[in-house]
């Protein structure tokens, strides 16, 4: 006849009990000596069903918590392989996010129910999206070039009428403010006879030929330093010493205007068509600014503008012609010819010096 | 070809023959079970003549061998380690040898977790305690041998016979 003590159901009854009320029991311990019967059979069964269920519910608890490298314990009840096919899915599933993050969006998952279709209809709609926002960069990227390079045009553009100074003030704030520069050497030339000789010259003949001879001038005065201003008809004006100071700014002028004589010597000597020019150049105080809204220009103003123009219209052919402002700069640079005293208009007498 | 005496592999894919040309009317797949009758009459004869331990190297060795050509000659995705896991699972799917999931890849130590669930070999067989799936241990080390360079150690720690629901593998490269 089976005997069961009552204290030995009181054992099982309380880890029951311990179990329902959310806690972990403790294995139910025989003494070493209990009869080995059907009670011990039984409370051998319940410890080892505690023991399954602490590792189910350990293991639950960890997946609870995102920590999915935990050591599964093991068994073969239902309960125990759900939490191993669990935390290996879950394993199985951040693997397969970690390569999706390193940008391989090829990854696909099978046979997770539910959660394969939302996981593959995600990374294929990140695969499009990624493959739409590739060919919109591509577009952006051609875009851009095409911008690169009209930008390119338009500085080019910009720093044909306007100084380079100039032209990276009005990029950056948008405008320039008219400057009064002390100290800057301007030089005047003209062409000689230009009203006669187009009269024999086709439209186009006639601006082929300004347009070699003011290009090749840009390139003297580029090469000097200095800077050109504009061209009025077969006028060419250019100044030294502007926007950005320049001490040697009087010597380079003089230096450039004979230059450019010079170059006009040496094409007279090979083309058919001779010109002449007079020059003059004078120093003194300039105002520098931008006229203009829609076209910029930038342009120079004050008396000795004037006054380089006068030196210009009192200078011999093929000479350039000094002021004395200009002359008392250079004059340990270069050889001389001091002229009589001429009368200028609006200005009366003046020195005038001619480089030899 | 098939019988010749040897004292290294001979075999080659083309072994498997033209099974499209030889199978006109049955095609190229058949019963599970059948494939499993071959493997474990084949073992029944191994361990009884060579043991368990020699049955199982055999196994191992044979697995290695065909995870090599395997990769030759049925994956096309290879260039990085991602491209070839993607590609073996859509293999191993597509000729429904089981359904092969990453759980840890650490490139750098070469240290790799893998399960294959509904696995060809095991599941579905009696629980035993006892791990069956030395063939796919070797073919898993003949893969990673092929893509790598590297030999590599894998050993199977859950297994379905064992009471588990999927086959979880750890491969290790082998130092030196």
């Amino acid at each position: 006849m089976l005997s069961v003590r009552e204290e030995d159901i009181d054992r099982i009854t309380e880890a029951l009990h311990h179990l329902l009320a959310g806690r972990l029991p403790d294995a139910v311990v025989l003494s070493p000596d209990y009869p080995d019967n059907e009670v011990k059979q039984a409370i051998g069964y319940l410890n080892r069903f505690l023991e399954e269920y602490r590792g189910f519910a350990e293991g639950l608890a960890y997946l609870s918590r995102g920590e999915l490298g935990f050591t599964a314990a093991r068994g073969r009840s239902h309960a125990l392989q759900s939490i191993k096919n669990l935390q290996a899915n879950l394993r199985h599933l951040t693997w397969k996010t970690q390569r999706i993050a390193a940008g391989d969006l090829t990854q696909r998952v099978d046979f997770m129910g539910d959660f394969s279709t939302a996981f593959n209809q995600m990374t294929r709609q990140l695969q499009e999206s990624f493959a739409r926002i590739e060919e919109q960069n591509a577009a952006l990227s051609v875009a851009n070039e095409e911008i690169r390079a009209e930008k390119e045009k338009a500085d080019a553009l910009l720093l044909n009428v306007l100084p380079a100074a100039v032209a990276q003030d009005l990029k950056e704030t948008g405008q320039t403010t008219p400057e009064l520069f002390e100290d800057v050497t301007v030089c005047f030339s003209d062409m000689v006879g230009f009203t006669k000789l187009c009269s024999g010259l086709s439209p186009q003949r006639l601006i082929d030929e300004l347009n070699e001879i003011f290009t090749a001038f840009d390139g003297i005065i580029g090469d000097h330093g200095c800077e050109r201003i504009k061209t009025i008809g077969d006028a060419y004006l250019a100044v030294c010493g502007m926007p950005e100071a320049n001490p040697a700014h009087a010597e380079r002028m003089v230096r450039a205007a004979v230059a450019m004589v010079r170059y006009l010597e040496e094409r007279n000597r090979r083309s058919e068509l001779h010109w002449e020019m007079r020059t003059g150049v004078h120093t003194g105080p300039v105002i520098g600014g931008v006229v203009g809204v829609r076209k910029y220009i930038y342009d120079v103003f004050g008396d000795t503008i004037n006054t380089a123009s006068r030196m210009e219209s009192h200078a011999p052919p093929m000479r350039v012609n000094l002021s004395e402002a200009t002359y008392l700069r250079v004059r340990d640079a270069f050889a001389w010819e001091e002229r009589s005293q001429v009368e200028v208009k609006g200005k009366g007498q003046m020195r005038m010096y001619l480089v030899v | 070809m098939f019988k010749e005496e040897r004292g290294e592999n001979l075999f080659c894919w083309t072994m498997l023959g033209n099974v499209a040309e030889g199978r006109p009317n049955l095609g190229s797949t058949t019963d599970v079970a059948v494939y499993r009758l071959m493997q474990f009459s084949l073992r029944d004869v191994l361990i009884r003549d060579f043991g368990v331990e020699t049955a199982d190297r055999m196994f191992y060795e044979a697995g290695l061998s065909a995870g090599q050509h395997f990769y030759q000659n049925m994956l096309t995705r290879r260039d990085s380690f991602e491209e070839f896991v993607s590609d073996l699972q859509r293999v191993l799917k597509d000729t429904r040898v089981g359904i092969l999931r990453v759980e840890a890849a650490d490139l750098e130590a070469l240290e790799f977790t893998l399960t294959v669930a509904e696995d060809l070999d095991c599941s579905g067989l009696p629980v035993c305690d006892e791990e069956i799936c030395t063939y796919d241990e070797g073919f898993i080390a003949g893969l990673l041998l092929a893509h790598t360079g590297k030999s590599f150690s894998v050993k199977e720690v859950d297994c379905w016979c064992s009471g588990d629901r999927v086959c979880r593998f750890e491969a290790k490269a082998i130092a030196g």
